[in-house]
């Protein structure tokens, strides 16, 4: 069913909207998911919450993209629970690397968090992909969107695992400069 | 921690960022054939056409991705079925090829199909490469169907290389500001300038390379701030989009950076 078809199901308030949702996006959804959380259980809870935010959201939101849209919900809601079990001291996935990878774009020494204004960050982030290569933009998203590891990334583009570290190491350090010059980081 | 916050700003990413890089896989057989195909028409039909860009060399973008690309005329095309949703619309694409949309056939994509004119654009484009055709295909499993070829940039040069706005102005079939039908905000699609406006600033402008233009912004805080999304839809019903940074006045089109200096 097309996205338009879908999204115009939330708006009728017809629940198949949800089935059609299920249907097309569950798998993409639960692959999010399963990179944050690695664990299958808690991975399918966060795609069926995915479905009752999408619920909730539409209208009057329209998304521009609808995978994109419940994509990122999931990612939230992933995250979110990842904290939780983090708390716990449970749960492993990507998340972890991530964090530690992404630590270099942040300048070293004590940071107030005030300063990290999420918004701003964001815009930041956006447009220093913007200015990217394809290539470049894709690795990084999947990395740090997408949260996917190192070797699928390689696998998924057909290039070296060595490209995608070294790409990455070098649109870090480049996020880096920019995050400062912009007094972000 | 710090980097949760980085890692939750990147929840703010724009979709078609994030759509961009959940792209089709393709087989790993077709993949080294397109490659060796690519590699043919690069080197035996376009050398004479990719010696009008400066910077002559290799790119990161020159790459087979998982998003089925062909290249013809020194450029990047987009393999689109009818289907692919997210693309259709981001083009604007009619939903169902008909007969008064194809025009001559032009050649044969190796391991596709025949390649036609998009009848609307036809003489529009003189000897540039149109933004986009139509694919009848004959590889196994899609034997007589229509699909596009969606122009997504030149095969780009080393980090130096660049394309005049002229050029890429023709690519759409844009020989004037009258072949312009609107330049909108991508995301609110309310009209942000006049064509005549837009069209006068990007003939008027000097295009940069990717390394010169991150060599100039380098020095300038807060560059991209405010960026805003432009779409240029022409009077045959073509679309592309375009970034314009107004902190530095540039505007960047593929892998090109114009500077246009303060156009809102």
């Amino acid at each position: 069913m097309e996205d338009s078809k879908i999204v115009e199901l939330y708006f009728d308030r017809n629940e198949t909207a949800i089935q059609a949702s299920q249907e097309k996006y569950g798998p993409y959804c639960l692959a999010v998911a399963q990179n944050i959380l690695a664990d299958q259980g808690a991975a399918e809870e966060c795609v069926n919450d995915t479905w009752l935010r999408a619920w909730d959201a539409m209208p009057p939101h329209r998304p521009a993209r609808l995978s994109a849209f419940l994509g990122k919900i999931t990612r939230n809601l992933a995250l979110n629970r990842w904290r939780g079990r983090r708390a716990a001291k449970r749960g492993e996935g990507e998340v972890p690397l991530a964090l530690v990878e992404l630590e270099e774009c942040l300048a070293g020494g004590e940071t107030p968090e005030e300063l990290l204004d999420a918004k701003a960050l964001g815009e930041a982030v956006t447009a220093f992909l913007q200015t990217q290569p394809v290539l470049k933009r894709i690795i990084f998203v999947r990395r740090y969107w997408y949260l996917n590891s190192v070797p699928v990334i390689a696998r998924h583009l057909s290039i070296s695992e060595s490209k995608v570290k070294s790409t990455l190491y070098r649109m870090r350090q480049e996020l880096r400069e920019k995050l400062e010059k912009e007094g972000l980081a | 921690m710090k980097s949760e916050k980085l890692l939750e700003a990147m929840n703010d990413l724009p979709e078609e960022l994030i759509a961009e890089a959940n792209t089709r896989r393709r087989h790993p057989l077709v993949r080294i054939a397109a490659v060796a195909a690519c590699l043919v028409v690069l080197l035996v039909g376009m050398y004479p056409f990719l010696q009008s860009f400066q910077g002559l060399g290799t790119s990161d973008d020159c790459y087979v991705s998982d998003r089925e690309v062909i290249y013809r005329q020194g450029a990047i095309y987009e393999v689109v079925g009818t289907n692919y949703t997210a693309a259709m619309e981001r083009l604007a694409l009619p939903e169902t090829i008909t007969e008064d949309l194809v025009g001559e056939k032009v050649d044969v994509a190796p391991d596709y199909g025949d390649v036609y004119q998009y009848a609307p654009l036809a003489g529009r484009n003189g000897t540039a490469p149109a933004a986009l055709y139509l694919l009848r295909r004959t590889d196994e499993g899609h034997e007589g169907e229509w699909w596009y070829l969606a122009f997504t940039g030149f095969v780009a040069g080393d980090e130096s290389g660049h394309v005049e706005a002229e050029t890429m102005l023709q690519v759409y079939g844009i020989q004037s500001a009258d072949d312009i039908a609107a330049v909108c905000d991508r995301r609110s699609g309310e009209q942000l300038l006049p064509p005549e406006a837009f069209y006068d600033a990007l003939l008027a402008s000097s295009a940069w390379g990717r390394e010169d233009f991150a060599e100039r912004v380098d020095s300038t805080l807060n560059a991209y701030a405010g960026a805003v999304g432009i779409r240029l839809e022409t009077d045959c019903g073509l679309r592309t989009n375009m970034t314009y940074y107004p902190e530095i006045g540039f505007v960047k089109w593929f892998d090109s950076f114009y500077q246009v200096g303060k156009l809102l």
